[in-house]
């Protein structure tokens, strides 16, 4: 593993983590010092990235649920079926 | 369980209780006598050929063979001469092990190379003339009977353990000498143990008194490699339950065992415990590497175990390395597990996810992050979009021109240009309205027309259906997205009229 760093570089490492911190949400996060080890960080984007997922599928359902309401051939509803893809 | 029917192995679990064996006083007793003679052993269901000395000819001709072969005393088979077929695993290590060991699995008297074994013949020569004068020889070595009987437990079924635990009763008196020669080793460390754990010891111990040689050594072995071969009687005691215990409830017996090993020895839990530790690891799944090698093994449970087991084993060696150094290293590998069990599993979360070393896959996680969250947004500007259109029918047909902008967003660039809408629209929020995170504030409305180059005021009518889309667009990217996203469906709904309101008053 550490070979492995060293090839990638630990620097790199650490920008990609700061840029994934910045991504996640900022909730609770004003101390760095935990928060920012690897292995949290990590948990976190996780945990974020599935929450997202859930949040993408329950907007799924409602845009389809609204779907069902308009007419098809509305723009909406084209609107609509792109966001659904 | 019942490593044979017939139990002449006593099992491979068998452990100093001889409760477990109880069952069959006869084949155990037989599996005992191997000690005194050949002749006792009746167990018809041995098989009879194995090589070397056949296991069916149960331990007394196994003994003998071990005394013959004294420095290559490969563990006899741990079961001794019962029909070993736990032992078919150590087939490989040691050929006379063919014997089908009723032991499944286990055995602990695995075939230890003769390396091994030679430490422990050692011990055990004085063991052998046990056999001979069956009380006399345990008297001597205790110790070592006791590892011998605890391990060799298999082949001693519960008689031998009965035997050699006054306690567990188990078997009749049939052995009585073999037993009492059993009983000694037995009843010191493992005695103790045995009556805890009757399941698990006493096959162990009936293992051992059966196997007397076999286990002892190959026990021996695993903790000789361990350790500097202590005392041979405590290592072997220790070795012994050990290895008993692998065979079937290592878990048990060895803590058992281990911990009666430890109490004698300081340096023993070190060694008891990895080779317990290898011994229940092997007993879960290879016993026979376990018996194999001991130090393969509890390099493997170390694994296993993970740093539990590789401390163990470190510590066990002693030599190898500082005990801060270990520490470090154990510390720092389980938090590089850590790390990469997390890496592992956002990989698969990050779909089409192909790579393997870390920074690019934190890129593609990076990416794929600001992707959902954009997709968040989008969606939960859906409903605004659609909304709209449907709230103001009157401008339907005005803002179906204006459409095309949004869906051009929406639909033909994808994400991307989304993304770029919205980014835009949090710089114009934020410059030319006060409220940019007011979804339902009008001035958003402003933003959309700059934003696709009309003239604010005479798309002011489009905007009243874009402009909660917009706001939405512009409060989603403004608030974070995720946070806004909640808000947005049904936002539009109510900023609709306020837009219609409010327009007027803009322009």
């Amino acid at each position: 593993m550490s070979g492995r760093r060293g090839r990638i570089s630990d620097d790199e490492i650490n920008e990609l983590i700061s840029k994934l911190q910045a991504l996640l949400p900022e909730t609770s996060r004003r101390r760095n010092a935990s928060r920012s080890s690897a292995s949290k960080l990590l948990k976190e984007t996780c945990s974020y990235i599935k929450s997202l997922h859930r949040e993408v599928d329950d907007l799924s359902d409602r845009l389809s649920e609204l779907m069902s309401t308009m007419d098809n051939d509305s723009p909406q509803a084209e609107i609509i079926r792109s966001l659904l893809r | 369980m019942d490593l044979f029917p017939v139990s002449s192995c006593g099992g491979a679990d068998a452990c100093f209780d001889s409760v477990g064996r109880r069952s069959r006083p006869g084949d155990e007793l037989a599996e005992l006598l191997w000690d005194n003679g050949p002749a006792l052993r009746r167990t018809p269901h041995f098989p009879p050929p194995f090589q070397p000395f056949t296991c069916s000819a149960a331990g007394s001709s196994r003994a003998h063979e071990l005394s013959k072969r004294h420095a290559a005393a490969v563990p006899m088979d741990d079961d001794v001469g019962l029909p070993v077929h736990h032992h078919d695993e150590d087939d490989d290590a040691v050929p006379w092990l063919h014997c089908p060991v009723i032991d499944d699995g286990d055995s602990d008297t695995a075939p230890l190379p003769p390396e091994y074994c030679a430490g422990l013949l050692s011990g055990y020569s004085g063991l052998h003339a046990v056999p001979v004068p069956p009380t006399s020889g345990i008297e001597q070595r205790p110790s070592s009977n006791g590892a011998v009987v605890v391990p060799t437990a298999r082949a001693v079924p519960t008689e031998t353990a009965a035997a050699a635990l006054p306690q567990p009763s188990a078997g009749g008196g049939e052995g009585v000498v073999n037993f009492t020669f059993f009983s000694r080793p037995l009843q010191r460390p493992q005695v103790s143990a045995a009556p805890p754990s009757n399941p698990v010891e006493p096959t162990v111990m009936q293992k051992a008194a059966s196997r007397l040689r076999s286990t002892p050594l190959f026990s021996e072995q695993r903790m000789a490699w361990l350790q500097p071969p202590p005392p041979k009687a405590p290592r072997a005691t220790a070795a012994a339950p050990t290895s008993a215990t692998e065979h079937h409830r290592h878990a048990e017996a060895a803590a058992k065992v281990t911990q009666h090993r430890l109490q004698p020895n300081p340096r023993a839990p070190d060694a008891t415990a990895a080779v317990t530790t290898s011994s229940v690891c092997s007993g879960n799944g290879d016993r026979t590497q376990a018996r194999r090698s001991s130090h393969q093994t509890t390099a493997e449970c170390s694994d296993g175990d993970d740093e539990g087991g590789a401390m163990r084993r470190s510590a066990a060696r002693g030599t190898k390395r500082t005990r801060p150094a270990e520490v470090h290293n154990l510390s720092e590998r389980r938090r590089r597990d850590r790390i990469n069990e997390k890496m592992r599993a956002l990989q698969e979360l990050i779909p089409n996810c192909n790579k393997i070393d870390k920074a690019s896959m934190l890129e593609e996680a990076i990416e794929y992050l600001k992707t959902l969250q954009l997709q968040v947004q989008m969606m939960s500007m859906g409903p605004g979009l659609c909304v709209p259109p449907m709230l103001l029918p009157a401008m339907q047909h005005m803002q179906m021109p204006h459409m095309p902008h949004f869906p051009h967003l929406g639909m033909g660039l994808g994400f991307g240009m989304g993304a770029a809408a919205f980014d835009m629209l949090p710089r114009l929020a934020g410059t030319q309205f006060p409220c940019p995170m007011m979804p339902g504030a009008p001035p958003m409305a402003m933003p959309p027309g700059s934003m696709f180059g009309l003239p604010g005021q005479a798309t002011f009518p489009h905007f009243s259906g874009f402009a909660p889309a917009e706001q939405m667009q512009a409060a989603a990217p403004a608030s974070g997205g995720a946070a806004g996203a909640g808000d947005h469906p049904p936002v539009p709904v109510t900023t609709q009229g306020e837009q219609k309101l409010q327009h007027p008053k803009q322009t």
